[in-house]
């Protein structure tokens, strides 16, 4: 009672504040007006104002379009039409400045011309003009003294991805995303600067990074929607699904502790800041629609090479030979006699080799005047899978802008909504993928002469039942925030954002009887599985920022707070006994209705911060950080924490000394940065000793401990940038060390108390060290042709630096002091026995057992490197971008692949093929080989078994070097268009994973170890046209 | 200053809001004071611990890897069609440190007793003082009863094992094995008070412990034990309550919800039959186990219990046998929930005072109590065929007789074969040897609690 009525307090209190700066603005801004009024009326016995008409140019002769130009010191200006030509109301003394990003600025005074032309020169440093959001504020890229990372629109938009995330792959030094399947809309793994955390599982991962899309926080797990077992619980629903990819204008992401702090207990993970496109400027001016369209083809990126009929039959003959077994068994269905042994079905091809069609469409206008501007956009993806069957993920979106400025530029609001829906149709199976890899290559038809599925007496599991088992996920995304500030004295100003997210997915899987054997069909009933999860949350986050500038020294100041209230809700309702297929899912129409799960989480965060950002004479540079932050997920007195961080710069160019040392060094900066931030990603309420419902009565939600407290992260980073010969080759390396302590984990309890794990704090120190190098290079600058090449590579290092105790803890086995968190301790490999024809392991102590104890090799599963080159070709209106993602990354064996069991075991209803290159295996006393005899006895097993867990089963390669993406652009030139009234006309190709170089024999080497379905490739082609 | 006032509520926003980070519990979750201050709530708390020895408690489910199946399959009662690896494991008599299901199994029975004894612990706090002492009892002695189940099966699969009697995690996470002596004083003791505690009929459905559960495990305790005694003096009070319980003539209605022969049955949740059935009954080829022939083939002649106990499908030529006690394995037409997975039933009463006291030397009363069974089997009763058998040949007629009564309920194969150490003949093609007596103890439990070691001939 008391909580809520303060909450109401709270909210009162934030309403009058937001009033009252409405009403406040309001007076100033109808002052300022009376004022403007007056300036604007003509002056007597001035010069008298006359037309200016006027064109602007690149070096080239190109007319620039959308260039500002503005009358010194005044508010009136204008922008370039497509043509480049500008009209503006000037006094023969009046100086235009006009100014284009990418481009020197440039005055002219006016003088008595009344035609003018202006050449404008590109900036060659045009680090200046860049700005990067770092949240709070934005910083020019070249006075950053953190480290942020920059996406832009050009880099994302043609990418046919369903995940924002997804498109990141390859363009970030620092940032791991791995794609684990192919379905469209599943969550991709994501982790800046490598693993903090312990807690790395599914529901509880300690790794996630902060997602903020238009300044509201979004929940980065993945959503989870239920089910007995379908593709989405493997990876869970990407949380970003529901934001076009070509409505983002640009994705930042934040790395070190001064980028970071200013998020305290949310940034030991970095930040991921999404900014969707807005009204630009040059809409203003006129209002343009922009159109484009792109639909294509896609199918998996590899199939694995499997043994055919021939090879698959005599492997088994064989097994059972060495076995010395003579009478097939009578569920040996494939070798004896039951099942055509002459049959060959690839069924790769049949599982997943079907292409599916890609289509994305988007349309955007925008508009406005001086003051306010708009932009409305729809956008449509749609995918098909490459499964059999009617499934696929399509997604609409729509979007709205707004801004608003007062005619005194005291007074900015603007608004931004953006809202999703997108149906995602799937199957509910886990294993579809590896079913297709393990059948028996002479298994039955799939369906018999009348289309039915075919069940061949009752001999297999028709792998294509599960078809029938259809899931369908609707998610429903808002996510709408709004900014109003005002300019309160030159300098001063006062901002208030606010947001509110909303995400409502709702899933229906239904198990109809037909996905059983008929024989059993009749003990069968008809069910279905119901979720749904629903999360919301709103935030309130008022800013006082501050500008000043005394002789030299430049002060950029923000102070603000934040209040944010999230909530989610999970409902799991499963139903059976509908009479008929057709009903099932309507709940009116089962029998029965069983409520499986009702959980609801509330969380509460507020927090105070503010960034203190110093320069002198643009050349030394301080930024102060820091943020107290409160969490409801920590008990009493443990629910507030400080966290801060020191960035300093020094652009070392701007010495005289160094100008003339080095001439052609024209930028060079070395920054630093250290601080500490913190990690809450803990499940809520962990700390409160309590019982929830269940099945009408009550259940202990386990084992409690209210003193544990926030992770710590401090991070320490040094960088150092230089451009050389104009920028023409420019380099950024970073080097940085994160220390993340006081690690919260689940500790794992004997089951003896009851429960597997308590949350606690471990003093453990989990270190990541790193080198990440940036570097972008204008390979050729010509007026015609520019070739830009852009590559960064990470060399992480994960460690476990300190853990007291680690012999007595239940870490001992699975981790190791000095070696990364991400380690398996194998058994050593030694061969096979010449005499069996079996695999060996070293029993290393001797005792006769295999146990943990021989499991002396110990491998890193982190990457050795990766990164990415980006290469950008543009002759003329023709455009080549291409990206090559590399990485370098631990052995994992092609032999055993997929294989649970020794080759030669044909296990009913699953089948048992195998990797191909098992064909040189063992036969004979004295063959040297790889591959160990075949075999299909449980004798065997336990000896295969260790020898997948031994050094052997982790030795090939499975690095790789893959074209991400490639895509060519052909923009018409102006001049066969200016007649049809349009502004740009541009047709594009484009191509995603079209080429892997890889040892790697399995699925996708981007998930090594995993058989779930391999990223797509695909091709799209498309237009895009502006009016 | 003119802007204080725009500034001051900001501050005093942001920086009091020490309040604001506090959440309320959502609405399906209560603190434990409110738990155990009231009535209905802990009534709720007790009805959950029996819900959940057939939902999450793996032990006593019914399912793949109950008590019930890989004891089944370790002994002679079931053959292994299952390729999920532990199952082998256990037909095979090779289970390992790291098998799956023998970490549950040692889990599950934790976690019931943790349940128990929380009920004990917040019952016995002052925040529960206002709970009707009736209620109290009821339900200290249901914690107690379940307690003592749990820790029974404990010592009779993995011998000595960590005694727990209090929720604290941190005494429970290191603690020792207790002496299989000690595991049964306090199973003793636990029963004995329950027995005191417990009401003698059942408030309703047979689905919570009464008295005669409690006498009955009591009685199976010292008959385990060799306190033939004690034994058959349980048994004999629990087959004196001719009232409430019969042994029934319909061989079909034993293990139907509430029947008379039951003294505890465990009531399904989430399903509306048993776990039991849908393992057991063959719709198709065996998936998972088949009952072993050579078990049917002991039944003699026309035994009843061959022929309405025992099913059989047939593929071609293959016929494969499977446990028919339980006639419902699926939601084939809603029916309502009409059978319930049987724990304890009357008939056990009577195979245990025939044990006790064949082995007292009261052979006739051995005789007619193993005649109550042998006549609703339809069998030759023993007291015609053959009243004047040995000590030693009665004693192994009852031993048959439990194998055939009791085949695939709750390990009574298994812990027969065990306890008189018949395994070592029987079981001599499973690779019988001296480890076979227990399993293992799981691999985890070993790596977490350094104060625990390995039975004998498993890998330390």
């Amino acid at each position: 009672m008391k909580n809520t009525f303060i909450n109401k307090v709270r909210i009162l209190l934030i309403c009058i504040l937001l009033i009252s700066l409405t009403l406040f603005a309001y007076n100033a801004w109808g002052m300022s007006n009376k004022l403007n009024y007056i300036l604007d009326s003509p002056p007597l016995g001035e010069d008298i104002q006359h037309q200016v008409r006027g064109m602007v140019v690149n070096t080239n002769g190109m007319p620039i379009p959308g260039v500002h130009v503005l009358i010194k010191d005044t508010q009136n200006g204008t922008f370039t039409d497509d043509n480049g030509v500008f009209t503006i109301t000037a006094s023969p003394s009046d100086v235009l400045i006009i100014s284009y990003v990418g481009f020197q600025t440039a005055e002219i005074t006016v003088g008595s011309n009344t035609k003018l032309s202006v050449v404008l020169k590109e900036d060659i440093t045009d680090l200046g003009a860049v700005t990067v959001n770092a949240g709070y504020y934005t910083v020019k890229e070249r006075e950053r003294t953190g480290n942020i990372a920059k996406v832009t629109a050009q880099e994302l938009e043609l990418q046919p991805v369903v995940s924002p995330l997804q498109a990141l792959q390859g363009r970030v030094a620092g940032l791991e995303v791995v794609q684990r399947t192919g379905v469209p809309g599943m969550a991709p793994t994501l982790m800046i600067r490598g693993q903090n955390s312990f807690r790395n599982g599914f529901g509880n991962n300690g790794n996630l990074p902060l997602y903020i899309v238009d300044g509201v926080p979004i929940d980065p797990n993945p959503i989870i929607t239920g089910g007995y077992a379908d593709l989405s619980i493997v990876t869970g629903i990407d949380p970003l699904n529901n934001i076009s990819v070509s409505n983002i204008e640009s994705i930042e992401i934040l790395k070190d502790a001064d980028a970071t702090a200013i998020y305290g207990s949310r940034g030991a993970n970095g930040v991921i800041l999404v900014t969707t496109k807005r009204a630009s400027r040059a809409a203003t001016e006129k209002t343009s629609l922009d159109v484009s369209l792109y639909s294509g083809l896609a199918t998996v990126s590899n199939k694995m090479e499997l043994l055919n009929t021939e090879q698959f039959l005599e492997m088994r003959k064989e097994a059972f030979a060495n076995d010395g077994i003579v009478t097939y068994p009578a569920n040996a269905y494939d070798i004896n006699g039951t099942w055509d042994q002459s049959r060959y079905t690839d069924w790769q091809d049949e599982f997943f080799g079907r292409t599916a069609s890609v289509t994305d469409a988007q349309l955007s206008l925008s508009g406005g005047n001086e003051f306010t501007a708009f932009r409305l956009g729809g956008f449509y993806h749609m995918e098909e899978t490459v499964f059999p069957g009617d499934f696929g993920y399509d997604r609409f979106n729509g979007s709205l802008n707004v801004n608003h400025t007062s005619k005194n530029r005291k007074l900015k609001a603007s608004v931004l909504v953006n809202y999703g829906i997108d149906k995602n149709k799937l199957f509910q199976s886990s294993t579809f993928v590896s079913d297709a890899l393990r059948l028996s290559p002479n298994a039955p038809a799939l369906y018999d002469e009348n289309g039915e599925l075919n069940w061949e007496n009752s001999t297999w599991n028709n792998p294509f039942a599960v078809l029938n088992r259809v899931q369908e996920i609707n998610t429903n995304t808002l996510n709408a925030s709004a900014s109003v500030s005002y300019t309160i004295f030159n300098g001063l100003s006062l901002k208030l954002n606010s947001g509110y997210t909303k995400t409502d997915s709702k899933s229906l899987s239904i198990i109809p009887v037909s996905i059983y054997d008929p024989a059993i069909q009749d003990s069968r009933s008809n069910e279905a599985d119901h979720s749904e999860t629903v999360r919301d949350s709103w935030i309130v986050e008022p800013q006082l920022a501050y500008v000043k500038t005394l002789s030299k020294a430049n002060f950029d100041i923000v102070f603000g707070g934040t209040l944010q209230k999230s909530n989610s809700k999970y409902l799991q309702i499963r139903s059976r006994g509908y009479a008929q297929e057709r009903f099932i899912g309507n709940l009116s129409a089962a029998d029965q209705v069983l409520v499986l799960n009702v959980d609801q989480r509330e969380y509460a965060y507020s927090a105070a911060f503010g960034r203190i950002g110093f320069n002198w004479n643009q050349k030394y540079y301080l930024n102060l950080t820091a943020r107290r932050d409160g969490s409801s997920r920590f008990g009493p007195g443990k629910q507030f924490e400080n966290f801060g961080a020191v960035g300093l710069a020094w652009i070392f160019s701007e010495e005289g000394g160094i100008k003339k040392a080095i001439p052609f060094l024209n930028f060079g900066k070395l920054r630093g940065s250290y601080g500490t931030t913190g990690n809450d990603q803990i499940p809520d309420y962990g700390f409160y000793n309590s019982y929830q419902t269940y099945l009408g009565g009550l259940i202990s939600t386990g084992l409690t401990n209210p003193n544990y407290a926030w992770e710590v992260n401090k991070k320490l980073e040094a960088a150092l940038e230089l451009g050389f010969f104009e920028d023409r080759i420019h380099m950024e390396t970073s080097w940085y060390r994160n220390r993340s302590s006081n690690q919260l984990v689940n500790y794992p309890l004997s089951t003896v108390t009851g429960f597997p794990s308590i949350t606690a704090n471990l003093p453990a120190v989990i270190q990541n060290t790193g080198w990440e190098i940036v570097l972008t290079t204008q390979n050729i600058r010509q007026p015609n042709f520019n070739w830009e090449t852009s590559f960064n590579i990470s060399f992480p290092e994960n460690k476990l630096v300190e853990f007291p105790n680690i012999e007595q803890s239940s870490y001992a086995n699975r981790y190791s002091v000095g070696n990364s968190l991400n380690i398996l301790k194998l058994y050593r490999y030694t061969g096979i026995d010449p005499e069996t024809g079996l695999y060996q392991v070293a029993d290393v102590n001797g005792d006769g057992l295999y146990n943990i104890d021989d499991q002396v090799v110990i491998q890193d599963r982190n990457r050795d490197y990766y990164g990415g080159i980006m290469n950008r070709l543009r002759y003329k209106g023709l455009q080549l971008n291409f990206l090559l993602e590399f990485v370098k990354q631990p052995g994992i064996s092609n032999a055993f692949l997929n294989n649970l069991f020794p080759p030669g075991f044909g296990l009913p209803f699953t089948g048992g093929n195998v990797s191909s290159n098992v064909l040189d295996r063992w036969q004979n006393a004295g063959d040297d080989t790889n591959f160990q005899r075949y075999t299909q006895s449980f004798l065997n097993y336990t000896g295969y078994a260790n020898a997948r867990n031994s050094s052997f089963a982790y030795n090939d390669d499975p690095s790789f070097i893959r074209l991400k993406t490639i895509s060519l652009s052909y923009s018409v030139p102006s001049k066969f268009i200016k007649e049809s009234g349009l502004s740009s006309i541009v047709v594009f190709v484009h191509g995603q994973n079209l080429w892997t170089w890889t040892k790697y024999k399995g699925l996708d080497p981007q998930y090594p170890g995993g058989s779930l379905l391999p990223a797509l490739k695909n091709i799209t082609c498309g237009f895009r046209v502006k009016f | 200053m003119k802007y204080t006032y725009i500034i001051l509520p900001l501050l005093c926003i942001f920086w009091g809001c020490e309040d604001f980070v506090e959440v309320d519990l959502p609405s399906n979750q209560v603190i434990r004071e409110d738990v155990f201050s009231q009535e209905e709530s802990v009534k709720g708390l007790m009805q959950v611990m029996f819900y959940e020895l057939s939902d999450a408690s793996y032990f006593s489910s019914g399912s793949d890897g109950s008590v019930t199946m890989v004891s089944g399959l370790a002994s002679d009662e079931l053959i292994n069609y299952s390729t999920i690896s532990e199952h082998p494991e256990f037909f095979q008599g090779n289970v390992t440190t790291h098998n799956e299901i023998v970490g549950r199994l040692w889990s599950t029975m934790y976690s019931t007793i943790y349940m128990a004894n929380d009920m004990m612990e917040g019952l016995g706090e002052p925040y529960a003082d206002g709970i009707p002492e009736e209620l109290k009892n009821q339900c200290i002695g249901e914690a107690k009863f379940v307690r003592a189940f749990a820790h029974f099966y404990l010592v009779n699969l993995f011998g000595n094992v960590p005694l727990v009697t209090t929720t604290d995690y941190h005494k429970n996470t290191t603690a020792k094995r207790s002496s299989t002596e000690v595991v049964y004083e306090q199973i003793i003791s636990d029963l004995e008070d329950a027995i005191t505690l417990l009401a003698t009929g059942y408030g309703g459905e047979r689905t919570r412990p009464n008295r005669a559960a409690a006498r009955l495990l009591l009685s199976r305790v010292y008959l385990y034990l060799g306190d033939w005694e004690k034994a058959g003096n349980l048994a004999t009070e629990v087959i004196s309550e001719q009232t409430m319980y019969e042994i029934i003539p319909n061989l079909d209605e034993v293990f139907k919800a509430n029947s008379r022969e039951t003294v505890w049955q465990i009531e399904p949740v989430g399903r509306i039959y048993t776990l039991e059935g849908e393992t057991f009954i063959l719709t198709g080829l065996p998936t998972l186990f088949a009952l072993n022939p050579e078990l049917v083939s002991t039944f003699e002649e026309g035994d009843k219990r061959r022929e309405q106990w025992i099913g059989v499908y047939s593929s071609g030529p293959n016929s494969y046998y499977y446990p028919y006690k339980y006639k419902i394995n699926s939601a084939s037409e809603f029916t309502g929930v009409t059978e319930y997975s049987t724990v304890l039933r009357f008939a056990e009463a009577y195979l245990i005072r025939a044990e006790a006291r064949a082995q007292q030397n009261n052979l006739d009363g051995a005789i007619t109590d193993l005649d109550v069974i042998r006549e609703r089997a339809d069998v030759p009763l023993l007291s015609a065929t053959s009243p004047s058998t040995s000590k030693e040949g009665l004693i192994a007629s009852i031993r048959e007789e439990r194998r055939k009564e009791l085949f695939t309920e709750w390990g009574h194969r298994w812990f027969d074969l065990v306890r008189t150490g018949e395994a070592t003949d029987v079981l001599v093609d499973k690779n019988w040897s001296i480890k076979n007596y227990l399993y293992p103890i799981p691999e985890q439990e070993l790596l977490i609690n350094p104060n625990l070691d390995q039975n004998i001939g498993y890998d330390q």
